[in-house]
């Protein structure tokens, strides 16, 4: 193969690199298994330059993206960079969004449904929340998400009360009926996400510090 | 032509790596300055070179922690939780008689809460009454927090590090994966009233008890700990308290530890506050505004006078 040959293969590759650069975009992670496969298809190429140059389109191409997901609940999608503006929808769990541009604390984002609007750092994050653990763990186990899906979530949300269950265990134990009704007591108090609004808003914390 | 091959692949990781360090510090990445990634890249080198890191003994097929409990629903979490926090009224002490006190403490865990690895479920905070200087959570999300330990506090941003470490273990259920090897799970996939009854309930009763005998004494494996302090110091942080608040009750601690009473409190079952102080700190370079956050020490403090001791 000769050098202008190898050299208008590369210029080929490097097209296709151009086509899939919004792809890539959107799958940074993706990108550091298929750069191995680039580099192994590209055997034929005698010359390291070419290879070497191609290797860091991928990888600049790679972290250019701004792909986030949505990590908090109660997380509220707002028209203007502050807490006081209108609120566009609450955006669930999981849902992955893309950064537009960002103003001090404040994301202006774009989740996939096309929902467009401003959302405080805290509630999101650069890694899906199904990979929670971020530890190894995850890598070497099935010991996977603890997410539960909606519905169950709201199930044990309703849940008041010690669980049938969790008497039989009293009983068996018998365990003193005062510190049954003190778990029952502490299991009542159940805290709403607009208290918890109410609470950082009058505490100037996070998304309501001026 | 092998060899080079095998040189451009080898160039080209390294081209990832360097890049990808640079990289990880831009805006869109909340969280992360620009030491982040060198730094856990070297944390995890480290964690491999010691041979008594839970990552090499992973690496090295030692320690398998496939179980049952990773795929455990719910309600059979919550179920050993409740089991547990009556042994923990037992232990430490009833909740103090203070329902101002009781909310406010649980006004702050759901805020952290709500920011956490692990949303989506419910969480309730109880202040109980006991000179023990202790926080401990149920599997589920049942977190106590000593009126010992809340006298200690000094401020709103250490309090929620501190219901943050909690909140912590509950999302990367490391209650439940210290007990996973117990006989209670053989063959149940779900708590029910039938598995509470003859051989199994008596099964679950020994389960209950070492998961007391872990968490009030002997303590969590050291790197649950190091990965709740992280996860404390993110959760606080992504909240908008300053993460420095964790740390600040860690010195506290280390203040006063040498007069305090050390069985059955967080002295006695958690890693050296001096090696955790020293792990948190290298962990601060990620949050370059953290001082800019909330601290609010006479909002707490308002609330701490009301605890007797």
């Amino acid at each position: 193969m000769g050098l202008r040959q190898s050299i208008g293969n590369g210029l080929k590759k490097r097209f296709k690199i151009s086509i899939m650069f919004t792809w890539f975009q959107n799958n940074s992670v993706e990108c550091v298994f298929i750069l191995p496969a680039g580099v192994l298809a590209m055997k034929k190429c005698r010359f390291c330059v070419v290879l070497v140059a191609i290797s860091f389109l991928f990888v600049i191409s790679a972290f250019a993206g701004g792909t986030m997901w949505v990590a908090s609940e109660n997380a509220k999608l707002k028209s203007a960079p502050k807490a006081s503006s209108t609120t566009v929808s609450t955006l669930a769990v999981g849902v992955k969004i893309s950064v537009l541009e960002t103003e001090k604390r404040w994301y202006r984002i774009r989740a996939a449904s096309g929902e467009e609007g401003w959302m405080y750092r805290g509630k999101l994050s650069d890694t899906p929340p199904s990979n929670e653990t971020e530890s190894s763990d995850n890598l070497f186990s099935s010991m996977q998400s603890s997410r539960i899906s909606a519905d169950e979530a709201q199930t044990s949300r309703s849940i008041r009360g010690l669980s049938k269950e969790t008497e039989q265990y009293a009983k068996q134990r018998g365990t003193p009926e005062v510190y049954k009704k003190a778990l029952d007591e502490v299991l009542a108090i159940r805290i709403t996400n607009n208290q918890v609004d109410l609470f950082l808003k009058s505490g100037r914390v996070g998304e309501y510090a001026p | 032509m092998n060899r080079r091959i095998a040189i451009v692949f080898f160039v080209s990781l390294i081209c990832i790596m360097m890049v990808s360090m640079v990289f990880s510090g831009t805006d869109h990445r909340i969280a992360k300055g620009n030491t982040t990634a060198p730094l856990q890249l070297a944390g995890l080198l480290d964690k491999l070179l010691d041979p008594e890191s839970k990552e090499s003994k992973m690496l090295s097929g030692a320690v398998s922690i496939l179980g049952s409990t990773s795929e455990m629903d719910y309600k059979s979490e919550r179920t050993i939780g409740e089991s547990l926090a009556l042994e923990g009224f037992r232990r430490y002490g009833l909740p103090v008689k203070d329902p101002e006190l009781q909310e406010y403490v649980n006004l702050v865990g759901n805020a952290v809460a709500r920011n956490s690895g692990r949303p989506e479920i419910p969480y309730n905070f109880v202040v109980v009454e006991s000179p023990l200087q202790n926080a401990f959570s149920c599997p589920g999300g049942i977190i106590f927090i000593s009126s010992g330990l809340l006298k200690t506090i000094k401020s709103e941003d250490q309090l929620a590090g501190v219901l943050a470490h909690e909140v912590a273990h509950v999302g990367h259920k490391h209650a439940l994966k210290s007990i996973q090897r117990a006989q209670f799970f053989n063959g149940v996939g779900k708590i029910t009233a039938a598995t509470m009854e003859g051989e199994k309930g008596k099964e679950f009763e020994n389960m209950i008890g070492s998961l007391q005998d872990t968490l009030f004494d002997k303590g969590l494996d050291q790197g649950m700990e190091f990965e709740a302090d992280v996860g404390a110091l993110e959760t606080a942080y992504r909240t908008g308290y300053d993460p420095n608040g964790f740390v600040g009750v860690l010195k506290e601690l280390k203040k006063i530890q040498s007069r305090s009473t050390q069985k059955g409190s967080w002295f006695s079952t958690h890693p050296p506050l001096s090696e955790r102080i020293r792990k948190c700190e290298s962990q601060l370079g990620r949050y370059p505004d953290a001082e800019s956050l909330a601290h609010l020490p006479d909002r707490f403090l308002k609330y701490q006078k009301r605890v007797s001791h």
